[in-house]
Formats: C-alpha cells, structure tokens, sequence
C-alpha cells in the first residue's frame, strides 16, 4: 500500500482484516443465530469507530485530559467510553449478559481503532502536501460493519442453498 | 495587505552591497567564483531568531512522523527557530529534506513539509533527526521551479533526479542518498572551502559555479555565520563535482538583484497551516530564476535561488586578470566601511552570543507573555504547554490508517 495507489487499490490491501471480521459474523452466527447479538457487534464496531474512537481522541487533545497520567490516559479512557456506552445502551434495552460481552468487545475494539484511525486522519490533514481521502474515512468503518453482517447471513444463504440443492437432488 | 515579494527582494537589495569576488587563486578550482553581500547599513540589534542547527543543539526536536513528506518539529525555546529551504534532516531514519523556509515560532509543535532524499532507506516512525547537512543546489534549484510551477514537488520526481545526479557526480549509494555526494567529493570541497572565508558582517553570498549563479541571503549576519558552511557547501559540491573551466563573469552577476525582483514578480505562497503565524514562504520562477523566499513582518529573512547564465560563460583563465583588478578596487574603496562594519559586527555577536546562551528548553508560560502571541490553529498539535504529543494506542494500526486513508 503506497501513497501513490488508487482507492480501490488500497481497499484490496484491508482484504485480510475484512476476511476476519466476515468470519467472526460468520462464527457468531454458528453460535447464536439471534439477528440481536450480530446487529450489536457489527454496530458496536461501526459506532466506535466513527463516534467514540474520534471522541476519545477529542477529548483527549483538545483538553487538559492530555496533561494526566502523562498522556498514558488514552488506553482507559478508550475502554470507559466504550464500556459506559454498552452499559448504558443495556440500561435502555435490558441486554443479555453475553451480549453486553460481546457489544462491549466490539465497541472497545471500535473505539481503539476510530482513536488511531482519528489521529491519522489528523495527521495527515496536517500536512501541507498530503491528501486525506474522505471516502475512505467514512467507508471503510461501514464496511467493517457490513463485512460482520455478510459473515452472519452467509451462514443463512448456505443452508438456504443446501436445503434447495437437497430438495431438487431429492 | 502585505507587500509583494518583489518589492520587498527589490528594497532589501537595494540596502545590499555586492562584495569583492573571491575565488580559488591557485586556479583549482576554475569554475567558481564567490561574492560576499553585505548590508549597506547595520542596524544595533541582532536577531531574536536562532538557525536549526544550533536549536537542535538546545533542545529543538525533530521527529520522523512516518510519512515521506512530514516531519515534526517541536520547539521548546523562547525564541523562533529559522529553518533553512532544502536543509537535510539526518538520524538514523530517511533522510529528509525541508521543502521551504519557514520559522517556527516559540514553545510551538508543527509539522514541517519535507520531501525524502533517500528513497532506499525506509521511515522509522518516532525516529529523532539529530542535525541539519547541505543540500547540493543541483536538487534544490529543481524542487524551487517544482514548487513554484506546481505547488508541490512530486516525490518520484525527486527521487529520480537524485538517481540521475549521482550517476553523473559519480557517486554511489545503496541508499539513493543524495548526501553521497559528499562523501565522494568530501575530501575535495573540505579543501577548496578555505579559498572563501566569511567576512565579518557580511550576510549572504552569490555563487557563480561554471554557468549558474545561486544567491543565498539572509536577514542578519549572525545567521548567515550559523549556516555559511551549509551555504558554501551546496555550492561548491557542484563546482567540484562538475567540473568545467568557465564562470559567469561579473557584469552578469551585477545584473542578478534586478533578475530576481523581476522573477518574484510571479510568485506563488506556499501555505503551511501549521506554521501560518511564522512568516510567508513563496516560491518563485520564471526567466531563467527559480527560487524562494521567507518573509515575517515584511522584512525578507532568508532568500535563495538559482539563476541559470547559460552561453554567457567565460573560461576563468580570461576572467583571472579582471577578477583581481575588481578585488582590489573594491577593496581599497570600501576599506572604511568594511572596518566600521567589522566593528558593529562584533559589537552585535557579542550580544547574540548572550542571547543564545540564555536559551535552554522551558515550559511555555501560561499566562501573558509568549503566550499571547500564539495562534491555536493546529488543532491537537498546537497546545502551548509541553503537554504529551498525541501518541496512537498502537503503531501498526496507526500505520495502517495512515496508509488507508492517504490520497494517491
């Protein structure tokens, strides 16, 4: 992945970290099919990426917050934002244990991924000479998401496709 | 509204004499000839700015941010930091090399526009550069007329020109590094360079090398003291690695000041957001010119450029005679003012002196004072405390992103 390579390029280059999550949909889905569970983790990924990952970093950069523990706040910070958001979303949903666990891995992974993503994104809209590409910013979170959701339903539309080979085989 | 650049090159020349030319007398070097410039007038005080190089030695860091074009800049003094066009950043990272002049101003962080010099060797994220090294005019002549056509100069562009420089200055590296140059011709200009001392006072220099003529100047004489070996060096690589036996000659050189002026009549700004409060950088080219230049405050502080003279060269052995007979003239005429600004020289490095040894990393103060004077335009970089710097939670995302999200 070089400077000089084009979007769809680049996009390739995410095709290992996409594969992961498609199989990590595709697992949640072998283990609890409830559409709840996998609607939570592929929103709590694209939610903490795109909100609370660049919220953290706000927070953190743009207050005193940077000057306590020596910078060294932004690892609980990340978490509490990402737990205090499941938690909060179970107080108005009444979750199931498992999948306040679950939501929370998924927000807090989000939240440390938006955090860095954020800083790079600042990074580079510091620089005179090099170009943010906004698409990208904004795309690639949603399809991380959507990469968790086809995992999920790909499990569906192979039983589908199984049921329907069987009955015409039959 | 500010004052174009090419009033501004036009006065500041004006209040600017053309010294005696200065050349290698033995004749070894037959193809370069050097004319100190010097201020008409010496105003009593020096400047409240320090160069690169000695604010690397106080406390100024320089870090690798991981990106080709960027390195960031933390300033910890009290007093601005002049950072001279093509400097090269050394460490043990890519050697970069700075795209404008520009100031950082007091206790600020930014990031500062570079371009790679080095295309084989790879970035070290967080890596400290830990001093500043010529660059050959050769390369910064071709990223002035880059930026000025431009706006930017293309990297691969760069690093091809540097491939093709090597291969004709005959030097080789594993690297691509452009510094190669002087570790082939080291020995020779470490040499010549005695042949052109720097004068008491004197605050730039215009080097005639075979048929170009670069033009280094700056605001102060105790800058110019501060980067003169740097100055010297980019110029007389090229008059050693390109060898020729002909020189611009005088008349032409006289001409150079309106030459100039005429050229940054086109003049393009470059906008650094980060370093927007420390003067204007514009870039210019046209008629045989490219250079550029740093203003702050409508005063020029750091001007530099190349003009080519090509088919108006004149082999030296010619020159030689007349060279001399200007040399001396100039000398038995200017004596007095030479002495008295020899005098006011002292006087003044005395005091800058005082000033730079007073300079040690602080704290910025929190209330009044330098404070004041910063503009928090940088967003997360720009906090005026020395707070911890933005540090990602992991590396390798960050790398990752950083490399996702950059536009071809």
């Amino acid at each position: 992945m070089d400077a000089l390579s084009s979007f769809t390029e680049r996009l390739s280059q995410t095709r290992p970290y996409l594969l992961g999550v498609f199989g990590a949909g595709l697992a949640i889905a072998f283990w609890d099919p409830h559409p709840k569970l996998i609607l939570t983790v592929a929103l709590g990924i694209s939610i903490g990426m795109l909100l609370l990952g660049p919220y953290a970093a706000a927070a953190l950069y743009t207050t005193r917050l940077q000057y306590v523990l020596g910078g060294h706040l932004r690892w609980p910070l990340c978490l509490m934002l990402a737990v205090s958001s499941v938690v909060l979303m179970d107080y108005f949903l009444a979750w199931k244990m498992h999948q306040i666990l679950l939501g929370g891995a998924a927000t807090a992974a989000g939240t440390v991924l938006g955090h860095d993503a954020c800083l790079a994104v600042l990074e580079l809209r510091s620089s005179p000479v090099e170009k943010t590409d906004p698409w990208m910013v904004v795309l690639f979170p949603l399809l991380v998401g959507l990469a968790v959701l086809a995992g999920y339903c790909s499990l569906g539309f192979a039983i589908g496709l199984y049921q329907v080979l069987a009955a015409v085989v039959a | 509204m500010p004052a174009p650049l090419s009033r501004i090159v036009e006065d500041h020349f004006r209040d600017t004499v053309i010294g005696p030319p200065t050349y290698d007398a033995t004749g070894n070097l037959p193809n370069m000839v050097v004319y100190p410039l010097y201020p008409a007038a010496l105003g009593p005080e020096p400047p409240g700015m320090i160069t690169l190089s000695q604010g690397l030695r106080r406390g100024v860091r320089l870090t690798d941010t991981g990106l080709v074009s960027q390195v960031h800049v933390d300033n910890p003094l009290a007093a601005p930091v002049l950072v001279g066009e093509s400097e090269i950043l050394e460490g043990p990272t890519q050697r970069r090399s700075v795209q404008i002049s520009c100031v950082v101003p007091p206790f600020r962080r930014a990031s500062l526009p570079v371009n790679c010099v080095e295309a084989g060797q790879p970035t070290q994220y967080q890596a400290e550069f830990t001093g500043a090294a010529p660059c050959p005019w050769y390369l910064r002549s071709f990223k002035m007329e880059q930026l000025a056509h431009h706006g930017e100069s293309h990297q691969h562009r760069i690093w091809e020109r540097i491939r093709d420089y090597l291969h004709h200055a005959g030097a080789t590296s594993g690297t691509q590094d452009v510094g190669a140059v002087f570790a082939t011709h080291g020995p020779d200009v470490d040499s010549l360079a005695g042949n052109f001392p720097l004068e008491p006072g004197q605050t730039g220099a215009i080097c005639a090398v075979g048929q170009d003529v670069f033009v280094e100047l700056y605001s102060d004489p105790e800058l110019l003291e501060d980067q003169y070996d740097q100055v010297l060096r980019s110029a007389l690589v090229e008059a050693v690695a390109h060898p020729t036996r002909e020189v611009t000659p005088p008349e032409q050189v006289g001409k150079l000041p309106n030459s100039l002026a005429f050229a940054c009549r086109h003049s393009r700004t470059m906008d650094s957001r980060s370093l927007r409060d420390g003067g204007r950088s514009q870039v210019f080219a046209g008629d045989g010119v490219s250079g550029s230049a740093l203003v702050t405050g409508g005063r020029l502080v750091h001007l530099a450029a190349h003009k080519r003279y090509w088919g108006f060269g004149r082999p030296f052995a010619d020159q030689v005679g007349e060279l001399g007979q200007q040399r001396r003239a100039w000398l038995d005429e200017n004596r007095a003012f030479a002495v008295e600004l020899g005098r006011q020289y002292a006087r003044r490095q005395r005091e800058y002196d005082r000033f730079r040894r007073g300079l040690s990393p602080q704290a910025a103060p929190r209330l009044g004072g330098v404070q004041d004077l910063q503009v928090d335009d940088d967003g997360p970089f720009a906090d005026p405390v020395q707070a911890p710097p933005p540090v990602p939670l992991s590396e390798g995302t960050f790398g990752f992103f950083l490399r996702l999200f950059r536009k071809g």
